[in-house]
């Protein structure tokens, strides 16, 4: 609480240097003044948090000074020093809600004490006026457990919180929460301190965004909350960490590390709907996403309304257009045990920026796991296979296209493309009338076959890239051309 | 000038600044730096400059890092000698992009659609962390950019402060340091009349790069400011008239 502004009057020149003096110890922001008078002045120009003042003063005595300041800034504390008792003073000081009352000679011990102790009083304003400010932003839940964080320490901390670890006080809560991220216990997806992960700094560097964690209560029973941090403005070391206990939903279990989950093991569409309904009550972003012609295309989104079998979200207008071209939408959040699939698009506005989907379900794949920019290529190509230095002679087609990889559709499978099988690519591509030749050794990643066609993906081994690149980039700005070109249709 | 300095080397973090100028424009005379940091194997890239430099700068860029371990890739504004290249720096890398709030959604312009790639920085800035360091996202609105930050990185002590600080010249030597400032002011005062603010938002910048320790300051464009040029040159850009201040000269 070094900057604190801190205001001392007292009439004898010797003491008030003395206890300037002193003053600077503790903080870097002191004025003094001989009389009531000027400390008033001083006082209308600083707007000091602590004043420290003699009662008889010439020009204007110490209590009117007080007074006049309590009615400019009730939250200023002052603090009296005085050799007199008198009674009637005494009274006065109690009715302008004097912080301290200090004898004369002063002890620098006393002074230090009280200032001690104005400083937390001080703070705990701050803290309180702070949590007051900030709480009804975060939750409508009287249920969440919430705490003030300062310097990653927990400042306040409301009933729900201490409760669950059972704590009458906030000290008997430090003395029991040594670590507030060490309760946050392993599990997929989840939050919690592992490797270089800091649980509290993902937070703190990730405002507003949801996670999942699972913590421990005082009869040892596991409950699962979606956390969330809230920056303060203007105040860099503070933040609110609130919580909100979804245990009852049940989806502890759904959370796996493995990818390929069983997709039949969420069926309960009202579970997915709450959840849902938890992430637009806590104002989370979701991201979606939809694929044209290979090209992925991702926005934010907030979801506005749930509804029993659908929800509504607003996007942005590229956003919109590419659900409307694709006729369905993936929906992605950490928050969120797996991808959401929405099969049915209801409604778009486009004033509203607003979009109704249904249909929707979990799905198996995520698109946060696809790493390359794939692109399909225009019908203007050309392929050539060439396995053991001979020629496949049959015609081939690009599916599409990655910095690492083309998946290639035959017509008929040649015999020995195993999978591993290194072969030699020679691929001409044609974007606005430029052509792109692609010389690569690649090896067969994997094979799918279909009713009447085969579908190969091949790894590129070694190539110079920068055609590619410059391929990719151009194909990509044509099809971000055809989406916006699509507008009025 | 295909070159490259390194501004900072501690055996962990590193600070190194590239100069890749668009050749075919090499008559407008405008220099310009790209910066790489590198700490352990984390890699940041800050303004990666046009479509035209790309294959040059990666070539560059892979002499120091494996490209798969750039993790971020920041633009200071939204302009095409900072942005330009995003859509090839999106298919050739796995990293984040991180702007102002502002320009998100005009990246697609430049052909870069995969906004779930995006950090999206609020006006009053962010801090982030590298694998043990942070680097600090600094207010630079309207210098020039109406969405635009300096960057500041804890280790090394370096201010890179895109637009600010920029200098209209060719780029002749190997490692374009300032030398003599008051000498440099004339190439500086220019750009910085018309293409910042006003005096008051430079205040405000220098105000909150105040607050951090600053070894250099490494523009955008032209030379870098060590130790005392820095100094000089906030002092400078404290006391600039410049943008709306003189709006009688300019209407």
């Amino acid at each position: 609480m070094q900057n604190l502004k801190v205001l001392y009057v007292e009439d004898n020149p010797t003491l008030l240097y003395k206890a300037g003096e002193l003053l600077k110890k503790f903080f870097s922001h002191i004025d003094l003044a001989l009389d009531g008078e000027k400390g008033l002045e001083l006082f209308k120009k600083q707007h000091h948090s602590i004043v420290i003042t003699g009662i008889n003063m010439p020009k204007m005595d110490g209590l009117t000074m007080a007074q006049q300041m309590q009615t400019l800034a009730p939250q200023t504390k002052i603090i009296i020093v005085s050799a007199s008792t008198d009674k009637q003073m005494l009274v006065k000081s109690i009715e302008l809600g004097v912080f301290r009352f200090l004898e004369k000679p002063l002890n620098p011990k006393e002074l230090s004490h009280a200032l001690n102790e104005v400083v937390a009083e001080i703070k705990h304003e701050l803290h309180t006026k702070l949590f007051q400010t900030h709480l009804k932003h975060i939750f409508k839940h009287q249920s969440a457990l919430i705490i003030l964080l300062h310097d990653n320490k927990i400042v306040l901390a409301n009933e729900p919180f201490l409760n669950f670890f059972h704590c009458q006080s906030l000290s008997e809560c430090h003395e029991n929460i040594v670590s507030l991220e060490e309760q946050f216990l392993a599990h997929p997806q989840f939050l919690y301190n592992h490797e270089n992960i800091k649980a509290l700094d993902v937070l703190q560097e990730n405002p507003q965004k949801p996670y999942n964690v699972k913590m421990k209560n005082s009869d040892a029973q596991t409950l699962h909350f979606i956390v969330k941090y809230q920056s303060i403005p203007e105040q860099e070391h503070y933040g609110i960490l609130s919580f909100d206990d979804v245990t009852q939903m049940n989806f502890l279990t759904h959370f796996t590390n493995e990818h390929n989950i069983q997709e039949e093991a969420i069926t309960d569409s009202k579970l997915l709907f709450e959840y849902l309904d938890l992430l637009s009550r806590n104002h989370a972003d979701i991201q979606l996403y939809n694929f044209y012609k290979g090209l992925s295309i991702s926005n934010k989104a907030n979801i506005m309304q749930t509804n029993d079998d659908s929800i509504t979200i607003t996007t942005n207008y590229y956003q919109q257009k590419a659900m409307q071209i694709e006729g369905n939408v993936l929906i992605v959040s950490e928050a969120l045990p797996h991808s959401i699939k929405a099969n049915t698009i209801e409604h778009i506005s486009f004033e509203q920026q607003s979009v109704t989907l249904s249909s929707l379900h979990f799905v198996k794949t995520s698109p946060v796991t696809r790493k390359t920019i794939r692109v399909v290529p225009q019908k203007e190509q050309h392929v050539s296979l060439f396995i053991e230095d001979a020629v496949f002679s049959e015609k081939l087609l690009v599916e599409d296209i990655s910095l690492d990889a083309v998946k290639l559709k035959f017509n008929l499978l040649p015999p020995g493309l195993h999978t591993g099988k290194k072969v030699r690519l020679e691929i001409v591509l044609e974007q606005n009338k430029q052509a792109f030749t692609i010389n690569a050794d690649a090896e067969v990643l994997r094979k799918q076959e279909f009713e009447e066609s085969f579908s190969v993906v091949f790894m590129f081994q070694s190539f110079k890239k920068s055609d590619l690149v410059t391929y990719i980039t151009k194909r990509q700005m044509a099809l971000i051309r055809e989406i916006k070109g699509l507008r009025n249709e | 000038m295909n070159d490259y300095k390194i501004l900072y080397d501690n055996g962990t973090h590193k600070c190194i600044m590239f100069s890749f100028d668009d050749e075919t424009h090499e008559e407008s005379f405008l220099s310009v730096n790209q910066y790489l940091i590198v700490e352990n194997d984390v890699g940041f890239l800050i303004d990666p400059g046009s479509a035209s430099i790309f294959e040059e700068l990666y070539d560059a860029v892979s002499e120091h890092i494996k490209v798969e371990n750039i993790k971020y890739i920041f633009f200071s504004h939204q302009d095409p000698d900072v942005a330009g290249s995003i859509a090839q720096w999106s298919i050739s890398t796995k990293a984040k992009f991180v702007m102002s709030s502002l320009w998100v959604r005009f990246m697609s312009h430049y052909g870069f659609t995969q906004m779930d790639r995006v950090m999206s920085l609020p006006d009053k800035g962010a801090k982030l962390k590298l694998s043990a360091e942070y680097v600090h996202f600094i207010p630079a609105h309207f210098l020039h950019a109406p969405g635009n930050f300096s960057l500041y990185d804890t280790q090394s002590k370096i201010l890179f402060s895109g637009d600010i600080g920029a200098a209209i010249v060719a780029s002749p030597q190997a490692y374009k340091q300032v030398t003599n400032f008051e000498n440099h002011t004339k190439h500086l005062l220019g750009f910085h009349q018309r293409y910042m603010g006003s005096n008051k938002l430079c205040r405000a910048w220098v105000k909150r790069v105040h607050k951090f320790d600053i070894n250099k300051i490494a523009p955008q464009h032209g030379f870098v400011f060590e130790a005392k040029d820095a100094a000089l040159f906030l002092q400078w850009f404290n006391e600039l008239q410049c943008g709306s201040d003189l709006i009688e000269k300019l209407y």
